[in-house]
């Protein structure tokens, strides 16, 4: 048997040697240290995948490794005790049809280690569920009342440090119906998560460790993606209508004469790799420097394809001059059909899912804000390869940063989202008020795990409120300063795995030489606020006090010399107050304009630390109005409404908007007409 | 023929009911003013004497908007959410109108007299009203009959695409849409013969004005759209000359003000327009089929 499997495995790796000696970058970009072999087989009738997986491992650490941790993420969809289903089951319809994946055989070494295998867990679920270990065959192994995304594979002979694995595994996936990312509807497949995937083996000091260990979590509702990124060569064989697309480029296909056809794919120092089938997919193509652009589209989208594009485009133009290189030659964009939609809008390095609706008004730009945000994460989870399990916001968070900057660049900053003759909206203004607007959000953190978000407001905690404190952020230091941050981060921490501080520690490091008006070393006063804590900015400028200047009067003098002065008003002469207070418990420090009677304004800087502040004038000009951050660089603010204050209201706008109600209310009477 | 003489029919006796048509629009600008009273105030105390609310004099602007509607959107929202009543109570009055109006189409010759339009307006109140909640409850059903169906078909398929589930219910919107204008078309000859022959019995005039309509289906059509024509131009020409403008000063909102004005009484004249040409169009059918 051992021999047998020798053979196979040499034989296995002469028939691919020429195919994964194709590379596709010029140097590797990471230190690779997961590499894959697979060949996979798509069932399309029983929705199953078969599949052989050759892992090769190096062990970066000083550590000797006892054991190897793998994500088998798609038995999140094997019953409804999963970790997934547990946190989502609510709003995951009534016929859910599930999946599984389970491991037929696993070699390490050319031993068979398949009975060794055994799951275990890490997020804990609860007091009563604690972490655990479960057999791979337990007696009852068709049910299991616990959550089986986590394997373990103790090693019989230790890993040493930098010394190299191989394990070679036979593993088979049920597709569940798509209710969410993956699984397949009708004649439509998209993999994903779909074969045993290494955990990262994080050794002391890195992302602020004191130990080494393995970081593993399992599939949650809300997060996935944590991996090394290493190579990938995956064969694919499935019938020849199908349309196929990956994380990889195709560098063989070959037809075996009887319906089907072998499909070879390389990628290189991607964290993942998924793929996705469909008989009626049509490809749009188009090209961006060195970057290929594949679009699958169903055919009712097809005339949208310019839109994926040309979002895109704008995109890679946009990472490329504010962050760096996008290193490779080919993107391939899918445009799930309605009855998958649930795996519209996900992200997979080179691989992106995006979603529209038939004819879909172009001033409705959702299918550019999903582009841009899913290729996004290319750089912020794919080379900047952050955990998005427990640093969510560094994933979605700045990602979401980087998505408004470019739909406000590209569309407008204020109709970057919605653009109609009646109302527009931007992208950075739609993510202020989704934050401004959830009711929990200031119930925990932004930093926290993705899992531990109550209430509901991992979306708003994870996406748009870092998103909306970033741009906080930016107005503060400068655009070009924040520019450097991310230039920086990006040099610093491709193809690495980055923290919360390390990429803290870069902004202090960048801002300490940048010029601005903040006049501080360090933004760990921001990120502790408004990261770490649940701060919350509110200024108001609460009142606007003018009082003419008054010559004191009384008894003034010596002894015989006394005289009286009555105290008199200097009619030109005015003082002029204005209070301002702070209501939140947030500090940031502020302009405060104010206007004149005499058409002159002032700029005066205020720490915003004290509860109020006072600013007073005399002089023959009387102060008219007042505003605090005439720049709205705060944009962290709650309530902008206070910001400012005039002495004399300005109806203009009741003005304007009553004669549209007035006109309204005429045409509703016109059209009531037509009816009665 | 008919059609055509039917038109300018029309348009002779909507010139002839000018101040008709003034009295009719005054009116309802003063419905209108006493309605926008209440909304203006709420506006005012929501602005306050913040400078935010500035940033919306130049167009739409959703941050200012929305920090102006989270500090004073609830007193607004209550005033919007009464909006049933207020529909129901301009539905009324337009139905009041419908008998002073025909009044007056009836007899477009000699001077406008504000007495005689509501003494019509009013004995013709009850049978008008009962028409309008006949048509409304045949609008029901046509709206049962068309997009239940749809909705049907849509559940029944399997992994649908979301163009044809687009298509299913655009078809079904203009099916209903279609059918609407044609029981519109009758609505309007019913009135006119209720008017003309001084009866109550609403269900059956309606009945008869449907295959008034069905038999003189393509001429009553043609009227209709003949009809449409200058009313749609208007519109289209109004927000051709809305959509590049940006009223921001005190002054640029009063002129358009009052364009708007103008709009709205235009709106009253086309709908005296209508009423005497399907007036006109019953009339002469009605001799020919005398004679």
């Amino acid at each position: 048997m051992r021999n047998l499997f020798i053979l196979c495995f040499f034989l296995l790796n002469w028939l691919i040697a020429p195919v994964t000696a194709q590379e596709i970058l010029q140097k590797p970009l990471s230190e690779r240290l997961t590499n894959y072999q697979i060949e996979a087989s798509l069932d399309t009738q029983q929705k199953l995948v078969q599949g052989t997986m050759i892992l090769t491992y190096r062990n970066p650490s000083s550590d000797t490794l006892h054991e190897l941790l793998f994500h088998m993420y798609m038995n999140a969809f094997r019953n409804d005790y999963s970790r997934f289903f547990s946190e989502r089951r609510p709003a995951v319809r009534d016929s859910v049809e599930y999946g599984y994946i389970r491991v037929i055989s696993c070699f390490v070494r050319g031993e068979d280690r398949t009975q060794t295998l055994q799951f275990t867990g890490t997020d804990q679920w609860g007091p009563e569920n604690p972490a655990y270990i479960w057999n791979l065959e337990p007696p009852d192994s068709a049910f299991t009342d616990t959550d089986l995304t986590i394997m373990r594979l103790p090693l019989k002979q230790l890993l040493l440090p930098d010394s190299t694995i191989s394990v070679r595994m036979k593993f088979e996936v049920k597709l569940p119906k798509l209710t969410s990312r993956s699984g397949y509807s009708k004649d439509y497949f998209f993999v994903a998560q779909w074969f045993p995937k290494l955990a990262v083996y994080e050794p002391a000091g890195m992302r602020g460790r004191t130990t080494g260990g393995w970081n593993a979590h399992q599939f949650h509702a809300n997060s996935e993606f944590y991996a090394d990124p290493g190579t990938y060569v995956v064969k694919i064989t499935l019938p020849e209508s199908y349309q196929v697309g990956s994380c990889g480029l195709l560098v063989h296909e070959q037809s075996d004469g009887a319906g089907n056809k072998s499909l070879t794919f390389r990628g290189e120092d991607i964290v993942d790799f998924a793929w996705t089938a469909g008989k009626r997919f049509m490809v749009a193509e188009d090209q961006w420097q060195h970057i290929h652009i594949r679009c699958l589209m169903q055919p009712e989208h097809y005339r949208q394809a310019d839109r994926y594009i040309k979002a895109v485009k704008y995109a890679m133009q946009y990472f490329n001059d504010h962050v760096g290189t996008y290193p490779w030659p080919y993107l391939t964009i899918v445009d799930p059909p309605t009855s998958g939609q649930s795996s519209g809008g996900m992200e997979y390095t080179t691989m992106i899912t995006t979603g529209t609706a038939y004819d879909l008004p172009r001033g409705l730009r959702l299918p550019e804000v999903v582009t841009i945000h899913e290729f996004g994460h290319a750089y912020f989870m794919g080379m900047l390869a952050t955990n998005e399990f427990e640093e969510p916001w560094m994933d979605e968070g700045i990602n979401t940063y980087f998505e408004t900057r470019i739909m406000d660049w590209a569309y407008g900053e204020k109709q970057s989202m919605a653009d109609f003759p009646f109302a527009r909206l931007g992208d950075g203004e739609f993510c202020r008020i989704s934050y401004l607007d959830f009711p929990a959000r200031s119930i925990v953190p932004t930093y926290n795990n993705s899992w531990s978000f109550p209430h509901g407001s991992y979306g708003v905690l994870s996406y748009q409120k870092p998103a909306t404190m970033m741009r906080t952020l930016e107005r503060l230091i400068g655009r070009d300063c924040m520019d450097q941050v991310f230039k920086t981060y990006y040099r610093r921490w491709a193809f690495k795995h980055p923290s919360s501080q390390d990429f803290i520690d870069i902004v202090n490091e960048v801002v300490a030489l940048c010029p601005n008006n903040l006049s501080v070393s360090s933004m760990n006063w921001f990120f502790n606020q408004f990261l770490f804590d649940t701060r919350e900015v509110d200024y108001r400028v609460r009142d606007i006090l003018i009082s003419s200047e008054i010559q004191k009067g009384g008894w003034f003098g010596r002894k015989r010399n006394l005289s009286y002065h009555p105290a008199e008003k200097h009619h030109d002469h005015y003082i002029s107050v204005v209070r301002l207070e702070r209501l939140g418990d947030g500090v940031i420090p502020l302009d405060v304009m104010i206007g004149f009677n005499d058409g002159t304004t002032v700029i005066e800087r205020w720490d915003g630390k004290e509860k109020y502040h006072d600013f007073k004038y005399i002089g023959s000009r009387k102060v008219l109005w007042a505003q605090i951050d005439p720049d709205q660089k705060i944009l962290l603010d709650t309530n902008m409404m206070n910001n400012s204050l005039s002495l004399k209201p300005h109806r203009k706008l009741s003005l304007k908007w009553g004669t549209k109600f007035l006109f309204f209310i005429q045409n509703l009477m016109q059209i009531t007409a037509i009816f009665s | 023929m008919k059609a055509i003489r039917s038109y300018f029919k029309g348009l002779s006796i909507a010139f002839r009911s000018l101040r008709m048509v003034t009295w009719i629009y005054l009116f309802l600008f003063v419905v209108a003013v006493i309605t926008t009273i209440p909304f203006i105030r709420l506006v005012n105390d929501m602005t306050g004497n913040s400078l935010l609310p500035d940033r919306l004099i130049n167009g739409f602007d959703a941050t200012a908007l929305h920090d102006m509607l989270k500090t004073g959107g609830k007193s607004l929202l209550f005033y919007l959410k009464g909006w049933w009543p207020l529909v129901a109570g301009f539905m009324l009055i337009q139905i009041w109108f419908n008998g002073g109006i025909l009044y007056r189409v009836s007899n477009p010759n000699g001077p406008f007299k504000i007495a005689a339009f509501l003494r019509s307006a009013h004995n013709h109140f009850w049978r008008f009203l009962k028409l309008a909640v006949a048509l409304w409850a045949i609008y029901l059903l046509l709206a049962l009959l068309i997009f239940l169906p749809a909705m049907l078909l849509i559940s029944l398929k399997e992994s649908p695409t979301d163009q044809w589930i687009v298509h299913i219910v655009l078809f079904s919107f203009v099916i209903y849409l279609i059918l609407v204008l044609l029981l519109n078309i009758s609505g309007d000859i019913a009135k006119i013969t209720l008017f003309n022959d001084s009866k109550t019995k609403v269900v059956k005039y309606l009945w008869r004005s449907i295959k008034f309509m069905i038999s003189r289906f393509f001429s009553l059509i043609l009227l209709d759209l003949m009809l449409l024509v200058l009313p749609v131009l208007v519109l289209i020409g109004y927000y051709l000359l809305k959509k590049d403008v940006i009223t921001d000063t005190t002054g640029l909102i009063l002129l358009f003000f009052v364009i708007q004005q103008m709009l709205i009484w235009l709106k009253s004249f086309f709908r005296i327009w209508r009423l005497g040409s399907l007036f006109s169009y019953y009339i002469r059918n009605l001799i020919v089929s005398n004679s």
